[in-house]
């Protein structure tokens, strides 16, 4: 199918329309109830319908229908009401899941507050015209001229994955008096992975017949919420990789005292704790003889994430990074170290389990991870190599397939590490076309991105 | 719209479409089917392909209720009339709503791209999130429409609606911040307003097409014609067949009458007649008739001793639905009518003038013979109405009057007429489209003034008006006729063709002529003096591809309703739909009866709390409290169930619960403690309940979970 490159002039104006179209669609959305827009659709209905020998029935319809618009467009207009509200938000939330939090409003109006709800407004998800003009939906190629030329199926999916959170209308606050408070419950669903800031409240105050409603801003805080990547349910993990003279051991234990089991004794050598000297096998040689112990060492895995995924793969990525959160969340880091690798802007590592950063860092840190614009494989390949020596495995997970990511296993592989390799695709025949192309020297267990946690439950073939 | 509307609320407004269109059992039976799913534990568990089906089965009984009413007669141009049956085609759908287990159905349902465009994003591994409606509200938008398209009482209608209507704003509203004292209000405020809204529509309507009447338009009725003198622009008629003639016997008539009118006014040609005891309050009389055999019968207007075997001409045609008495096309003399099948269903009846009209033909397409004789049997000798001219128009008509000489008393009144004909065909010009400037309203009576002396260009309403009320000045007894003229045959078939561009205005005037004996005998005659040109210009192109694939199609569609019409083949077609219709019906049940599923109408059958255990002061808390936690279920402990109560408080200080566990610890021991029961601890919980009662009030409703 051809590639279309619209003008940016005809790019632009088709910007601002849909950017337009949008704002009037949020607008009347928030104002138009249910009701109202099976009330709007009836009026080309009544209009349509104009038979001859019943007239005074249709103009009863037709009277009864603009009425009920009209008083209560008037009606909703003409409502007035003042509240000041104070939200209790939890500190963490996960992607996708329902979140409850609770609201505390204080009517502050002169009179008496009823049927009445509060909603909390998402944020602007229209995307910007650079990323508009520069991004490409998955799949796009696919599509028919007509939409490729209008780009209308870009805009809907660039606001669906700019969309921080959805939620509903609280349920309708009791009478309230002036002065008076009540709490309520409210959720939402994040929708991704970040940060959310609550700061546009609204009171709607729908007409008594629930057509129309009008959004007033109630005072609140600006409140900040930290969503955490959505996690899967992993398999019992059989990751790779031995018992090796890591750093870390007891000396990384976060207790203190004697641990480990006895193997032997030996003479004394300086530096020995003088607690480890055996007093009888010193007494029956005349020598000083030491208790020697096994060290205890904790198995150390690294966790790369592979952030080199474009724009229009960022459904992949969000997966990857979902897929990554799991793997930090279901490794037991009581009895393991999880050190988290991966390029933004620079290396980064960051380690957490025993006597390290609690996982939940680990989790706030993934909710924060972005793609990289510039694939610098090269650069995650030292950081990761700077650490074989610690790591008992190492947990690959990439975005999609190329000789790039082949030849980054490659390299790891050789220099001794022990790898599990797990890649998101989003078409699982390109990917396994690819790797035909680029074979990777280890098995690696495809996920695709709509039915990873099916893929996770699945043996790699 | 995601909420489902409360129990019985779709029912009633089926009931209240069936009152009013005159289907009453269909609205029950349809209302009970609907509303029988509180009362039956029958579900289904329908997957989205079932609700696609549903609808394209409505689509189905859509297109087969149109294809009944299609063969009723009714036109292609009239298919939004089928709305009125909308209640029932959509039904299936709603059924499969209610029936199933789903609380909502994907929006994409209704759409075949839509569908088309989801199934392919799917395939593609895009993500989807359709919308999803519940079609209980539209379903009962949909019977609000319907009952107002063929509603035939204006206050029932109005008195239903607003019920229906209220109800429906009550129970949408009543769950979501409902406010009693504005929704009154609001509601009668809407109620009065749109009385009196509905009023003003009828006044600009009135006031903007210039009826007189709802939807008079401009119709042709036995007794009123509306002509188009006065107004401007291009006259637009119709290359549509109206009639088809064949003649079997004797000459072709030139011209065939629809009706005939003796009073003019304001661009409006009336009928208007003196009480006489022999005919009803409309001048109208019913016909004679003559039994030719057993299978036949024939009507005619006058006794007629012998009437020969066979009729002359053989007439079929539309008529027009929206007028309940049709005047026919009838040649001059008519003599005696055979409508044929038709007499079970229809009746004719005729006028003082002539003019004969048929009565609620279920048909709009008949079919009759026609005998001819050699005089009028059915018009009455000139009256008094037959030389009225309007004043307004005296003027104009008296100076052309002088200018021909008609008042020439001896001139006889065919040489008036020929004088007219010359006076027209010399001076005047046929057209139909009129660019004179545009008369005021209120003075359209100049227009046929305007005409004769100014513009001198019009069409054959212009010139036969013009010409009676000229031959009316010149005390010549004259009536207007509208009918067709008989000029195109179509030589393939053998059949005489009457389109819209054939519809033709003419004079029929008395004239008095001596007889062999030498006496003066009258007699009415039709006179056309538009100019001949009429014709060609009105011919049109009738070869046209589209034209001609046009009349095939409506051959093809009157001949299959006359052949359907007849009573052997009414019987055929009758047991050929019920067959497929029986059929159709069985299989679905059968299908339905294979996938369906039992449920209890109760989920959790309610507590019922044994006669002979005591009753404690929180036992009458149950009731209030199961609104707003739902209701108790068996094996449920009340404590354990009113705990379900304290969640719903919302406030810091969880003073509700607080009291609920100090009720509930109370009522423990009165209820299984008899010898921990003290009249102070009976005292105690007595005073917690009535506090928690007013608590329990001012709570929220637990929301519905779908």
């Amino acid at each position: 199918m051809a590639d279309i490159h619209p003008s940016p002039y005809y790019l632009r104006l088709i910007y601002r329309i849909y950017h337009r179209n949008s704002a009037l669609a949020h607008f009347l959305t928030h104002r138009v109830r249910p009701a109202g827009i099976l009330l709007v659709l009836l009026i080309p209905s009544a209009w349509i319908l104009m038979p001859t020998h019943a007239l005074g029935p249709i103009f009863q319809v037709r009277g009864l229908i603009f009425i009920l618009l009209g008083v209560s467009l008037l009606w909703a207009f003409t409502r007035r009401a003042r509240v000041k509200a104070t939200r209790e938000l939890p500190r963490l939330a996960t992607a996708g899941e329902p979140m409850h939090y609770r609201i505390k409003v204080r009517n502050t109006g002169r009179k008496t507050l009823s049927g009445s709800n509060l909603l909390d407004m998402p944020p602007d998800n229209r995307p910007s015209f650079q990323l508009f003009s520069r991004s490409r939906e998955p799949g796009e190629e696919t599509r028919n001229a007509f939409d490729r030329t209008f780009g209308y199926y870009r805009w809907e999916w660039l606001q669906k994955t700019l969309t921080l959170f959805t939620n509903k209308p609280s349920p309708p606050l009791p009478r309230l008096r002036t002065g008076e408070e009540t709490n309520l419950t409210l959720s939402l669903v994040p929708k991704k992975r970040g940060v959310i800031i609550l700061k546009d409240l609204r009171l709607c105050l729908p007409d008594p017949f629930g057509i129309f409603q009008r959004c007033r801003i109630a005072e609140s805080d600006r409140d900040k919420l930290i969503v955490l990547p959505h996690r899967y349910r992993l398999p019992l993990l059989d990751l790779p990789g031995s018992a090796r003279f890591q750093l870390g051991g007891e000396a990384a234990s976060s207790t203190i005292g004697q641990s480990g089991d006895f193997t032997s004794v030996r003479e004394y050598r300086p530096g020995d704790p003088l607690r480890h000297i055996h007093w009888k096998s010193w007494a029956r040689t005349g020598k000083p003889i030491v208790k020697e112990y096994e060290d205890v060492f904790f198995p150390r895995y690294g966790l790369v994430l592979d952030t080199f995924a474009p724009a229009e793969d960022a459904n992949m990525f969000e997966e990857a990074v979902s897929v990554a959160a799991s793997f930090a969340a279901s490794i037991d880091t009581r009895e393991t170290l999880l050190d988290l690798m991966f390029i933004r802007d620079e290396a980064f590592v960051f380690s957490a389990g025993r006597g390290e950063e609690r996982i939940d860092k680990m989790l706030e840190i993934l909710a924060g991870v972005n793609c990289e614009p510039t694939a610098d494989f090269d650069a995650l390949q030292q950081l990761v190599l700077k650490y074989r020596d610690d790591l008992t495995a190492c947990i690959c997970i990439f975005t999609g397939w190329c000789e790039q990511r082949r030849d980054t296993v490659t390299r790891l592989q050789r220099a001794g590490m022990e790898l599990k390799i797990i890649s998101v695709c989003s078409n699982l025949d390109e990917a396994k076309k690819n790797h035909l192309l680029y074979p990777s020297p280890t098995p690696v267990h495809w996920l695709r991105a709509d039915r990873v946690q099916q893929d996770l439950m699945t043996r790699p073939s | 719209m995601s909420t489902s509307p409360p129990r019985l609320l779709a029912g009633a407004t089926l009931i209240f479409w069936g009152g009013l269109t005159e289907h009453t059992m269909l609205g029950l039976i349809a209302a009970i089917i609907l509303e029988a799913r509180a009362w039956v534990g029958l579900r289904w568990d329908f997957k989205r392909d079932a609700y696609i089906k549903a609808w394209q089965f409505c689509i189905l009984c859509g297109a087969f209720i149109s294809i009944l009413a299609w063969m009723n007669g009714m036109k292609v141009g009239e298919i939004h009339t089928m709305f009125v049956w909308a209640p029932l085609i959509v039904l299936p759908l709603e059924l499969a709503q209610r029936y199933g287990n789903a609380s909502n159905i994907q929006l994409n349902t209704f759409s075949f791209f839509a569908r088309k465009k989801m199934k392919r994003d799917l395939e593609q591994g895009r993500n989807i999130y359709p919308r999803k409606i519940n079609t209980g509200y539209p379903y009962i938008a949909v019977a609000i429409l319907a009952t107002a398209m063929a509603s035939r009482n204006e206050l029932y209608h109005f008195i239903g609606l607003s019920l229906v209507i209220g109800a429906c704003l009550f129970a949408y509203m009543r769950k979501s911040g409902f406010r009693p004292w504005a929704w009154a209000s609001a509601f009668l405020l809407v109620i009065f307003l749109s009385y009196i809204g509905q009023w003003g529509m009828f006044k600009l309507y009135y006031s903007y097409t210039g009826a007189e009447e709802p939807a008079a338009g401009h119709r042709t009725s036995a007794n009123e014609s509306r002509t188009s003198i006065g107004r401007l622009g291009k006259l637009k008629l119709s290359p549509r067949i109206f009639w088809r003639m064949k003649v079997t016997e004797g000459n072709t008539p030139k011209l065939l009458r629809t009706a005939t009118y003796n009073l003019y006014s304001r661009a409006r040609w009336l009928h208007k007649h003196d009480i006489d005891e022999n005919r009803d309050d409309e001048d109208y009389i019913d016909p004679t008739d003559i039994d030719v055999s057993r299978e036949r019968q024939i009507t005619t207007f006058k006794e007629i001793a012998d009437l020969p075997e066979y009729s002359n001409i053989d007439l079929l045609g539309e008529l027009d639905e929206g007028i309940k008495a049709n005047p026919i096309p009838l040649p001059h003399f008519t003599l005696a009518i055979d409508i044929g099948d038709l007499e079970t269903e229809a009746s004719i009846d005729c006028n003082s003038l002539g003019t004969v009209r048929m009565h609620n033909s279920d048909y709009s397409v008949v079919e009759y013979s026609v005998w001819i004789g050699k005089e009028s049997t059915t018009e009455i000798l000139p009256t008094n109405y037959d030389l009225e001219t309007p004043a307004q128009e005296l003027e104009s008509l008296r100076r052309i009057c002088h200018r021909l000489d008609l008042y020439n008393k001896n001139l006889t009144t065919r040489e008036k007429i020929r004088k007219i004909r010359r006076f027209f065909n010399t001076e005047f010009k046929y057209t139909t489209h009129l660019t004179t400037a545009k008369i005021e309203r209120g003075k359209r009576q100049s227009a046929i003034g305007i005409f004769l002396e100014t513009t001198r260009a019009g069409h054959c309403e212009y010139f036969a008006t013009s010409a009676a009320l000229l031959l009316r000045e010149a005390n010549v007894p004259a009536r207007y006729c509208v009918g067709f003229s008989v000029n195109e045959l179509n030589t393939d078939r053998d059949e005489w063709l009457m389109r819209g561009t054939h519809a033709h205005a003419w004079c029929r005037v008395w004239i008095e002529e001596k007889n062999k004996s030498g006496q003066l005998k009258g007699h009415w005659e039709d006179v056309d003096l538009t100019p001949a040109a009429w014709e060609s210009i009105e011919g049109g192109n009738t070869h046209l591809w589209k034209q001609k694939l046009a009349d095939w199609w409506q051959r093809l569609r009157e001949d299959f309703l006359i052949w359907r019409t007849r009573e052997t083949n009414k019987t055929k077609v009758y047991i050929v739909v019920v067959v497929i219709v029986t059929l159709l019906l069985l299989w679905i049940s059968w299908r339905l009866w294979q996938t369906r599923q039992r449920r209890s109408l109760r989920k959790n059958p309610r507590y019922q709390r044994p006669n002979d255990s005591a009753v404690t002061p929180l036992h009458k808390l149950e009731r209030l409290a199961a609104k707003k936690i739902g209701s108790r279920t068996e094996g449920t402990p009340l404590g354990e169930w009113l705990q379900g109560i304290g969640k719903l408080d919302d406030s810091t200080e969880h003073q509700l619960e607080d009291e609920l566990s100090r009720a509930i610890e109370l009522h423990s021991v009165i209820r299984f403690d008899p010898e921990g029961s003290t009249p102070e601890k009976n005292h105690e919980l007595r005073e917690l309940c009535v506090s928690l009662r007013k608590r329990i009030k001012d709570l929220p409703s637990k929301p519905n979970r779908a």
